[in-house]
């Protein structure tokens, strides 16, 4: 091929964009008038240029706008909550303002409510009664645990994600619900769930069944989000991070900000990075570091 | 909804005002979900990565210095939630190369137009089109993006984006007559 087909043949996408000048559009029209190989290799362009161009657009699923003021909501609630830690306000208040806004104790609360009086009113009704109330208050325990064990099958992300934050509210969760969780971090195709259940997993720490799963799930997991707040998991719960973390360091394939995020944080433990609460910040060219604020 | 350019509300969410993000969400989720699907042929996966890069918006919003436009910057943030996508997706699983979701739903031939049969083909020959490649058709032809934005977000020349466009478009064509049995 010629140079000057070649440089022709490249300006095709602008040509079919309207990107180029008049004088360089006449150009190429004048030399695919008296070059037949260009002008069949525009012709076969401009068949797949059109047949892209008029592949149909996805729409996203309706929900996403829902998860997505979650995700806000919970950045924020971080964002809080570093704030009350450097004592700039007064979080308590904050944290309260923000739970009551969410949807699910607008309906959780009335129902809450409604059920204490009526357990108030059994147990002030009879002394006899103490038993029922405990059968009662057990049953409902039972019945938010069924709820929540179905919402986690849910296919709408949202829904999973109300159940993994119901397993905060239960009294006595069954071993079916930890069980439930770690599922969930392993498997779930949410980001937003996994992140969700493994925080979700920390009062289950000191079961070392959980942290050994927690742990092994870490190369498995696709987002670096996750594999970070692994990082801090692990750097909260076990005796001996250190060598925990320098296992995870061991994969060949680590993403480089995960990598960077280990490596920082082995250093933090062996004395050798100097760490400030507030510092967390990424370097202003790096992308690719990432972390939720603390949510909870 | 509207509050101004894409840069003046990124400018007030680096300063502090994050719920101006929703207008940023509204404006291009749809947007990047699209760039996600053309990129992995995967619905679900494109709905957590189009959360990530609104996600990592946020996280670096202080980065922000308004020089080029947002949507420049934007989908540099979404390259690289992109890339770590297929860098995760090559080391855990090596077969998992072509997303399933969407391959498998090759259209019934009783069922489906003639039209939506080779909108379904397209898709499956895209994803089999080397990954340099389909990024730039994603960005030219689903994002509607010109050669000097898409140079912009790969940081590289002009003159790199047109010969990666012209040789990406002569890749799909292969692929797609061997997938269409027409070669």
């Amino acid at each position: 091929m010629k140079t000057s087909c070649k440089n022709i043949q490249n300006g095709f996408v602008q040509l079919l964009n309207d990107e180029l000048s008049d004088e360089r559009k006449r150009r190429i029209e004048q030399h695919l008038e008296t070059c037949e190989t260009c002008r069949e290799e525009f012709a076969q362009f401009q068949v797949a240029w059109d047949a892209l161009g008029a592949v149909p657009r996805e729409q996203p699923p309706p929900d996403m706008t829902e998860q997505f003021e979650v995700i806000l909501r919970a950045y924020k609630r971080g964002m809080r909550e570093a704030a009350r830690k450097a004592g700039l306000i007064p979080a308590a208040i904050e944290s309260l303002k923000s739970l009551f806004l969410l949807p699910a104790w607008k309906f959780a609360i009335p129902v809450a409510l409604l059920c204490a009086g009526f357990l108030l009113g059994l147990f002030f009704n009879s002394e006899k009664d103490r038993s029922r109330f405990t059968t009662i208050s057990n049953q409902m325990d039972d019945m938010r645990q069924l709820v929540m064990l179905s919402l986690l099958k849910q296919e709408s992300s949202v829904e999973r994600l109300q159940a993994v934050n119901y397993s905060y509210q239960l009294q006595q969760p069954k071993d079916q619900v930890r069980d439930a969780l770690r599922r969930t971090l392993t498997s779930d195709p949410s980001i937003n769930v996994r992140l969700a259940a493994l925080r979700a997993l920390q009062p289950y720490a000191g079961d070392s069944v959980v942290r050994r799963d927690i742990v092994n799930s870490f190369p498995r997991q696709t987002s670096p989000l996750v594999q970070t707040e692994i990082i801090d998991f692990v750097r909260r719960n076990e005796e001996r991070p250190g060598e925990l973390l320098k296992i995870l360091r061991q994969d060949e394939k680590l993403n480089p900000a995960v990598r960077h995020y280990l490596e920082w944080n082995i250093g933090a433990i062996e004395g050798k990075t100097f760490y400030k609460e507030n510092e967390n910040e990424p370097n202003s060219n790096d992308h690719r570091i990432l972390r939720l604020p603390a949510g909870r | 909804m509207d509050s101004g350019s894409d840069k003046n509300i990124m400018f007030q969410v680096r300063d502090g005002d994050i719920d101006q993000m929703r207008h940023l969400f509204h404006r291009h989720h749809v947007k990047l979900y699209n760039y996600f699907v053309g990129l992995t042929n995967n619905r679900t996966a494109s709905e957590d990565l189009t959360q990530e890069v609104f996600l990592r918006i946020l996280r670096f919003r202080r980065t922000f210095k308004g020089s080029g436009s947002f949507m420049s910057w934007m989908f540099r943030i979404a390259r690289n939630v992109g890339m770590d996508f297929f860098r995760k997706q090559r080391a855990t699983d090596p077969l998992d190369e072509l997303p399933r979701e969407l391959v498998s739903e090759r259209p019934d031939p009783y069922d489906e137009s003639t039209a939506k049969q080779e909108a379904a083909l397209l898709r499956q020959a895209l994803q089999r089109v080397s990954l340099h490649h389909r990024e730039v058709l994603v960005m030219s032809r689903f994002e509607n993006m010109k050669v000097k934005e898409i140079a912009g977000i790969l940081n590289c020349p002009v003159n790199t984006v047109k010969v990666r466009i012209h040789r990406a478009i002569k890749e799909l064509g292969a692929i797609y007559q061997e997938l269409s049995g027409t070669s």
